[in-house]
């Protein structure tokens, strides 16, 4: 039964915003899949399209924004083909995220108590005596201390590493399948970094739900990733096992990006860097798409997109290299 | 890479001019269509009004007692030599002339065209006295206020709840029986009670942009308050002051009304688009429109393309605005 | 690097510095309680050198930076430009001090001015202290774009013409055209990308090298610290509680807190497990710091002591500074 493995299968995902500059070809043809239980970092710097990927599965685009080809299969259904009222049951219930910057994605105005209820009453359709037990639950779970008197508080005030606990224990309030989290750590201290990803990787074990890691954070990824998918300039450059991927990267972009990033522990007189920028989502040039700035540019590389190769375990590199 | 190398170049060309960037200004206004229609219409409404009445053969005041109330096109033979201005001096037209109320007449038989050209001439200064003076005022008291905080700011802005209190139209009236109503001394005192709005938006803004890194950072490099509140902070705190300044200068024209209606505003029978439109009632809606569309539309064009010239500013003014 | 005599060798020193933000609150706004973002900070730097400061949000590093500049005025302490105090220096002394000290931002879009060409805005300070011609400031700013690897031709163009790192070379180019001696750079890479990062880093460092700059360089990111300091300073709810040579913090840390701070950084290596120290907890509130050592809630070693006494900031290895009652190598 491999096929009901796979709980979440984007293929040829293309996600255009028509803007008043032009159309941003933000992701331009994604292909990947999430087993159950997996947990998928997909890593890359701003403007690689990691953030849209989110947005296009869970369909919260916005006006501009389209996904404009592909399918995203999600437990054998393509989620583009639900109607609008069957998409909101899914989220928050089914798949669920967690976004960077908690203290905003909670409403001032209200106790954090009543906006868990609430999703739990709205999800789950539980009667008020049994949300407020679960409430306390969850809050206990991700180890908020004193979970009553804070079910009492109102957003302002608590800190932003709890705001983020607050904000992890309503994405699990309905046992979701996938948990997508985009950048859930950056906005934090990394003392509270290190607590939220202990966090994480413990519920992990105990709730058993996939997991997709948006992150710049090559040590995120690194310590909480079973796979990584790189992406450069909305496409997918690189995938591989974390262990393989950090031991020899394939994709030269890859290896220019950890080669770049200063390592604690680890002086060098100089930081490899990748010289020049990240090209234009409006009109992307022609060929790979790193080609610009990439050390092992041949003539091939301007001209042809490179497809995504298959290397041995279980890697793909889209590169000519290879 | 989105820029040309020729362009790249002809900016090299010009490189010294980076500190010139009215040019730049000009070019991102002059691509704003309505604006430039607009600040065209209201140049030749200027022309037309300051040199108009030149040629009218009508005065400002004459009366053609038979002819009241007539709709636009209507001809009347003038039964007697008119002078300029209705005193005696120079001939304007002879008797017998045979001349057209190209817009109608008025409840006394007045020509409605050029009461309206004598007109806009004093609406168009009042409004536009006001509008600046009063936004000029605003600005400066506003950055002062936004930009020192503390006490300075506390005294501003108290004063400003306070003017904001008083009732404009009785204590206009008082001061009309003590000081004699002048066109200027109504401008002067319309200023008195309106650059708070603009003072408000722009302490607004300047709270919030003070905090800016730029600023710290032209401070590091040792400039002044004033330049840093001049320089910095007020050319990226305008755009609302040039909003409401579009939007205020018809609510001037309107209150100018108003207050000749109480004898403060342009006096009868001189005329002003607002007193022209003041004493507008339903049988003159209904039966002679034109005296009330003529000198509502000429209020109406001039907020329009005061807005169109407001939107145009804005964006010139912001280098980042895109078309 | 290049001068080092005995009287000029610390280029800056800061003593006891403190900077304290009233709350105010109620009908009169009287000032209800403070904000002790600074409670006391002593640390010096050598011409050439660079001093990290490092630690969590609302530690103080960004207000060390921005009132060693007199950007904000301090409540208590001095500050020490080349033995003169710059906290006392007048309006005239102010200026030519100015040109000597000069700062980078964090935020590449907040801190150019939108509406002004960036040429323009790197001029502005040779324009303030009347440096030169119009035309001479033209070449010194084409020659100082050069020199942050952007073209003399940009500087026409308006910063929202640049990318991120761009901006932030634009940034590096509008301090270094005052030729200062001395550069505080308050997080100018955490809001850049890894691979922007990495060039606006080594730029730093070059320009290091060539022109003998020294810098006060704030950042949270420890391995960015790190890679560019000589010294570096930990900093804890506005007080330094360690400070020492590079090698010497990040191979022997002492201080409990500085040991927490550099297990919590991920590594971007999958194989190194590592016995993390996890604290507990958010850090205080700098209006009601605890008692006796700031650090001591949230510390794994606390004892009693800690509790009623404030460890003192002591030398406890040559040129290793530890503020803890229990410090170990």
């Amino acid at each position: 039964m491999a096929q009901s493995d796979v709980l979440l299968k984007l293929k040829g995902v293309k996600t255009y915003f028509f803007t008043d500059e032009g159309t941003v070809h933000a992701v331009d043809g994604l292909d990947f899949q999430v087993r159950r239980g997996e947990t998928l970092g997909i890593v890359g710097e701003s403007g690689c399209g990691k953030s849209v990927t989110s947005m296009s599965i869970l369909r919260l685009l916005g006006k501009t924004g389209k996904v404009i080809e592909g399918e995203i299969m999600f437990d054998g259904e393509n989620l583009l083909d639900l109607s609008e009222e069957e998409m909101r049951k899914i989220r928050g219930n089914r798949i669920s995220m967690i976004f960077q910057q908690p203290t905003t994605c909670l409403n001032p105005v209200f106790r954090i108590g009543e906006q868990i209820i609430e999703a739990l009453q709205i999800h789950q359709g539980l009667s008020g005596e049994e949300a407020n037990k679960r409430t306390i639950e969850l809050l206990t779970l991700v180890g908020l201390p004193d979970p009553v008197r804070r079910m009492r508080s109102f957003p302002h005030e608590i800190s932003g590493g709890q705001a983020q606990r607050v904000m992890i224990a309503m994405a699990l309030a309905c046992n979701p399948e996938l948990l997508i989290a985009d950048e859930p750590t950056t906005a934090l201290d990394v003392t509270i970094q290190a607590q939220i990803l202990d966090l994480m990787r413990e519920l992990r074990e105990k709730v058993n739900t996939a997991i997709i890691l948006i992150t710049h954070d090559l040590g995120v990824v690194a310590e909480m990733a079973e796979n990584v998918m790189v992406m450069y300039a909305g496409r997918a450059v690189e995938y591989a096992p974390v262990h393989a991927l950090f031991e020899a990267p394939k994709h030269p972009y890859t290896q220019g990006l950890i080669a770049s990033t200063p390592v604690l522990g680890n002086v060098r007189d100089e930081l490899e860097t990748i010289p020049g920028q990240v090209p234009s989502l409006l009109n992307p040039p022609a060929g790979c798409r790193f080609a610009s700035r990439c050390a092992h540019r041949m003539d091939q590389c301007t001209q042809e997109e490179p497809p995504l190769i298959k290397l041995e375990g279980d890697r793909l590199v889209r590169c000519w290299l290879y | 890479m989105a820029v040309s190398t020729t362009q790249v170049e002809a900016r090299e060309a010009k490189k010294e001019e980076y500190e010139r960037p009215w040019l730049e200004i000009l070019k991102r206004f002059s691509r704003h269509r309505f604006a430039v229609a607009s600040v065209v219409v209201l140049f030749v409404m200027i022309v037309a009004v300051t040199f108009g009445p030149l040629f009218m053969p009508f005065g400002e005041t004459d009366t053609a007692v038979t002819k009241k109330d007539q709709p636009p096109g209507t001809e009347y033979v003038v039964p007697k030599n008119l002078y300029y201005n209705s005193i005696g001096g120079d001939v304007r037209t002879a008797a017998g002339t045979t001349l057209t109320f190209w817009l109608g007449s008025d409840g006394i038989g007045r020509d409605l065209l050029t009461r309206l050209l004598y007109a806009g001439r004093v609406s168009l200064y009042i409004a536009v006295a006001v509008t600046l003076l009063s936004e000029l005022i605003g600005i400066i008291i506003g950055v002062i206020s936004g930009y020192f905080g503390g006490i300075v700011d506390a005294f501003a802005m108290r004063f400003v709840d306070f003017l904001n209190t008083l009732p404009l139209l009785p204590i206009l009236l008082i001061i009309s029986t003590i000081l004699e109503p002048t066109v200027n001394l109504l401008i002067l005192i319309l200023v008195f009670f309106s650059w708070t709005g603009g003072a408000r938006l722009m302490r607004g803004q300047i709270l919030s942009l003070r905090e800016q890194e730029y600023v710290s950072a032209s401070r590091a490099l040792g400039a002044s308050n004033l330049r840093i509140m001049f320089r910095h902070l007020v050319p990226n705190a305008l755009a609302p002051n040039i909003v409401n300044a579009s939007l205020a200068l018809s609510g001037v024209m309107i209150t100018e009304a108003a207050l000749s209606f109480l004898g403060f505003g342009v006096k009868l029978p001189a005329a002003s688009w607002g007193n022209m439109l003041k004493g507008v009632n339903t049988t003159i809606l209904e039966k002679y429109t034109w005296q009330a569309f003529f000198p509502g539309l000429a209020i109406f064009i001039c907020s329009l393309c005061f807005n169109f010239i407001g939107d145009g500013l804005r964006d010139a003014l912001d280098p980042r605005a895109k078309r | 690097m290049t001068v080092s005599n005995s009287t000029s060798e610390h280029l800056l020193e800061v003593r006891n510095l403190k900077k304290y933000f009233p709350i105010k609150g109620g009908l009169m706004r009287r000032t209800v309680a403070e904000v002790k973002a600074l409670d006391g900070v002593s640390f010096s730097i050598k011409k050439g050198e660079t001093l990290g400061l490092v630690g969590e949000s609302g530690c103080g590093k960004t207000t060390t930076g921005r009132t060693v500049l007199r950007l904000i005025p301090p409540s208590g302490g001095q500050v020490l430009f080349e033995g003169q105090d710059v906290l006392k220096a007048s309006a005239g002394q102010m200026r030519v001090l100015r040109r000597n000290m000069q700062i980078v931002f964090q935020d590449p879009y907040a801190s150019l001015n939108p509406r002004i060409p960036v040429g323009q805005s790197i001029a502005e300070g040779l324009k303030i202290h009347n440096i030169g011609t119009p035309r001479e400031r033209l070449d010194q700013v084409a020659q100082v774009l050069e020199r942050v690897g952007l073209n003399s031709s940009h500087m026409r163009r308006f910063p929202h013409e640049f990318s991120g790192g761009q901006r932030q070379r634009i940034g590096i180019a509008r301090a270094l055209v005052m030729q200062p001696k001395l550069i505080v750079c308050d997080e100018p890479v955490s809001a850049l990308d890894v691979s922007i990062q990495a060039q606006v880093l080594n730029l730093l460092n070059d320009l290091q090298k060539d022109l003998g700059l020294t810098y006060l360089f704030i950042a949270h990111n420890l391995s960015v610290v790190e890679h560019i300091s000589n010294r570096v300073g930990v900093m804890y709810l506005g007080r330094m509680v360690e400070l020492s040579s590079r090698d010497q913090l990040f191979r022997k840390p002492m201080h409990p807190y500085t040991k927490a701070l550099m297990s919590a950084i991920p590594l971007p290596d999958p194989t190194i497990k590592r016995d993390r120290i996890i604290l507990e907890g958010d850090v205080p509130s700098p209006v009601n710091p605890p008692s006796g050592c700031r650090f001591h809630p949230r510390c794994w070693l606390a004892q009693d002591i800690c509790k009623h006494d404030d460890p003192a900031f002591e030398e406890k290895e040559p040129g290793h500074f530890v503020a803890c009652h229990f410090a170990q190598g």
